[in-house]
């Protein structure tokens, strides 16, 4: 009985801890479908459906422009860190070499500088390089992540070392073994990596509204952040939380897709949510 | 085929760890050859250094005469079998032993011919689409003899192969591995921490200490003529019993809690050691229930009480004190004796071996 109690009790905590993060999301992908007027109402499902705030979107800003734009950067971004990083990471923990725990210490030292101090010299960096408004802008200052070498070597440290000797006799070079072997082996590892990395790539606002400009090079967070605040929307909240909506989707799908790995993942790196 | 010579090979780690001294070793084309020792003597670097896996410090590694420290480890024509298998998880049977093969750009049906006949003569045939995964630890471990066996290496070079197996397996294993040198007659270099897997395996078995070598013979020599006091006392199971002592008069060693008249032969050694001090060595099966020992020429009687009795199927072992010394003997298994009886026993006078007190070595010859 008391069992029984306790267990009640635990389940209604999870379902209230549940709800305080879905309603929210859920209020705004069904207040995306409301008319303008029922979205300031707490009530969750609307009245009518109408796809009112989806065209006046289309219609307002190129989020098929942005859209490719966010999903090239993210994507180049991703596959190389992914390479990038588990080459760092298999380096790090298998390779010996002089230095490099003084190399790990220094990445780790990267990861505790914020943003916000690398700005304006990566700001002036970009400005030399003339890469101001390119994709270049976009994509080089992302492609290989200290979080990623650090996830990629703790888990790269757990692969017994007698298979790497063996696919060393089998003729293998460092190449070979970290992309037959070692991959193969690590699945959740490269997919919380590409999963963290997608998503904090694909949701970056601050440094594309740094380095581009020009409407045609601008991301989905970028435009849907000016289209917010920069008066397109006309103060129209259906039209914001569409935008909105439209930003979240490929990272809801992607999660949907690869959650079973990253919990594991997340579950076997030890690393905090 | 080929032979293998290890000039004065030397090990140091950048700690400052030497885990080999200037070790020279010949092995012999199709030799079995077994490195034996406790944990931490060396044998598993030295294997590795032979596969290139681990940096040679100095000295030389030749194959056929060949000098190859400076041939990566998959020009060396070494396969390597290791103690937990190290199969490749995302692979099937099949991939693991055609990996090696594929990546030197063989034929497709050279490959598969290859990799079917070394799974008929390991009886993996019918497991050839599985994952290591779904395999038994003797499957995965006969996959594991089968890739390095399609590669046809001139050395095969086994890393205690056996240690994960439990003892049934680990038997059966030994025979099979033991048929297969037997079959193919491949140069195959063994390391085991077991001292039965080394003398029921090896053609020669090399017994190391520290990262010195101590002693290398055949099976039987290592056993009858141990040459020194580690070697008598790792080989053979259970281990050799010693007395440390000094001859009091002409043929009368004399040790805590025990007195007896040796033999001739054994008491003229005792002329060259230091104040006629030495260590005694007797084998188990050398002690003697006076009243078994039948016509065997025995050294004196001696009392003592039995501590334990531990019957090992076809034998039994009697396990006592002389002095400060734990003793054991051989008995057969039907023995009648308890713990606690008193009984009479007597060292076999032409097997008992002589050490030099200080260095370990063997006194053989006056």
């Amino acid at each position: 009985m008391r069992q029984a109690l306790l267990k009640g009790l635990f389940y209604t905590v999870l379902v209230a801890g549940a709800v305080t993060f879905l309603y929210p999301f859920f209020w705004m992908v069904l207040g995306t479908f409301k008319p303008e007027a029922e979205i300031a109402s707490l009530r969750l499902w609307p009245s009518e459906f109408t796809l009112h705030s989806y065209r006046a979107v289309f219609s307002k800003i190129p989020v098929g422009r942005a859209f490719f734009n966010s999903m090239l950067v993210s994507s180049l971004i991703t596959a190389s860190v992914l390479v990038l990083s588990s080459m760092a990471g298999y380096a790090l923990s298998r390779l010996t070499f002089k230095g490099r725990d003084i190399v790990f210490g220094l990445l780790l030292f990267t990861m505790m500088l914020p943003f916000q101090i690398t700005l304006i010299p990566m700001y002036v960096l970009m400005v030399k390089f003339q890469w101001v408004n390119t994709y270049q802008a976009l994509i080089v200052p992302g492609m290989v992540s200290a979080f990623g070498i650090l996830i990629f070597r703790q888990s790269f440290k757990s692969i017994p070392g007698d298979l790497i000797d063996s696919a060393r006799l089998d003729g293998c070079s460092d190449f070979e073994i970290l992309f037959r072997i070692i991959w193969p082996l690590s699945k959740p590892a490269l997919i919380t990596v590409g999963i963290i990395t997608f998503v904090n790539t694909w949701n970056d606002v601050l440094w594309p509204i740094i380095v581009i400009r020009e409407q045609s090079m601008m991301t989905m967070p970028q435009m849907v952040a000016l289209f917010a605040v920069g008066g397109q929307a006309e103060a129209q909240v259906g039209n914001i939380l569409a935008a909105a909506t439209l930003l979240a989707v490929p990272i809801i799908i992607a999660y949907l897709i690869f959650q079973k790995y990253f919990i594991e993942s997340m579950a076997t790196s030890g690393l905090k949510g | 085929m080929a032979s293998v010579q290890i000039n004065n090979l030397r090990k140091e780690y950048p700690n400052g760890v030497v885990a080999l001294h200037d070790v020279s070793l010949t092995v012999e084309d199709g030799e079995f050859y077994v490195l034996v020792g406790p944990s931490g003597c060396g044998k598993s670097t030295l294997l590795r250094m032979i596969a290139g896996l681990e940096e040679i410090t100095s000295g030389d590694i030749l194959i056929d005469g060949v000098r190859i420290n400076d041939v990566p480890p998959k020009d060396r024509d070494v396969a390597m079998v290791f103690q937990n298998y190290a199969l490749y998880p995302h692979m099937t049977v099949f991939g693991n032993m055609s990996f090696a093969l594929k990546h030197r750009k063989i034929p497709k049906d050279e490959i598969r011919q290859r990799v079917e006949a070394a799974a008929e003569i390991l009886e993996l045939g019918e497991y050839l689409d599985r994952k290591p995964r779904a395999l038994s630890g003797g499957q995965r471990q006969r996959v594991a003899v089968g890739r390095a066996m399609v590669r046809d290496p001139n050395v095969f070079l086994f890393d205690e192969p056996l240690s994960n197996l439990d003892a049934k397996l680990r038997l059966q294993m030994r025979v099979e591995i033991s048929r297969l040198h037997k079959k193919l007659k491949t140069t195959m270099i063994y390391v085991t921490h077991d001292q039965i897997e080394a003398m029921t395996m090896g053609t020669r078995i090399v017994v190391l200490k520290s990262g010195i070598v101590q002693q290398v013979d055949t099976p039987h020599n290592l056993y009858k003529n141990p040459a020194n006091q580690f070697v008598a006392g790792f080989i053979g199971s259970p281990a050799m019993n010693f007395f440390e002592g000094a001859l009091d008069d002409e043929q009368t060693f004399v040790s805590p809690g025990l007195k007896c008249k040796l033999p001739e032969s054994i008491a003229l050694l005792f002329g060259d050691l230091p104040g006629r001090r030495g260590v005694v060595g007797v084998r188990p099966e050398h002690i003697y229930d006076p009243a078994e020992a039948g016509n065997k020429d025995v050294a004196s009687e001696i009392g003592v009480t039995i501590d334990v009795v531990e019957p090992v199927g076809a034998d039994a072992y009697i396990y006592f004190y002389i002095g400060d010394s734990y003793c054991c003997m051989r008995v057969g298994a039907d023995t009648e004796h308890r713990p606690g009886d008193p009984i009479q026993v007597c060292f076999d006078a032409g097997e008992i071996k002589l050490f030099h007190p200080d260095t370990g070595d063997a006194v053989t010859s006056a």
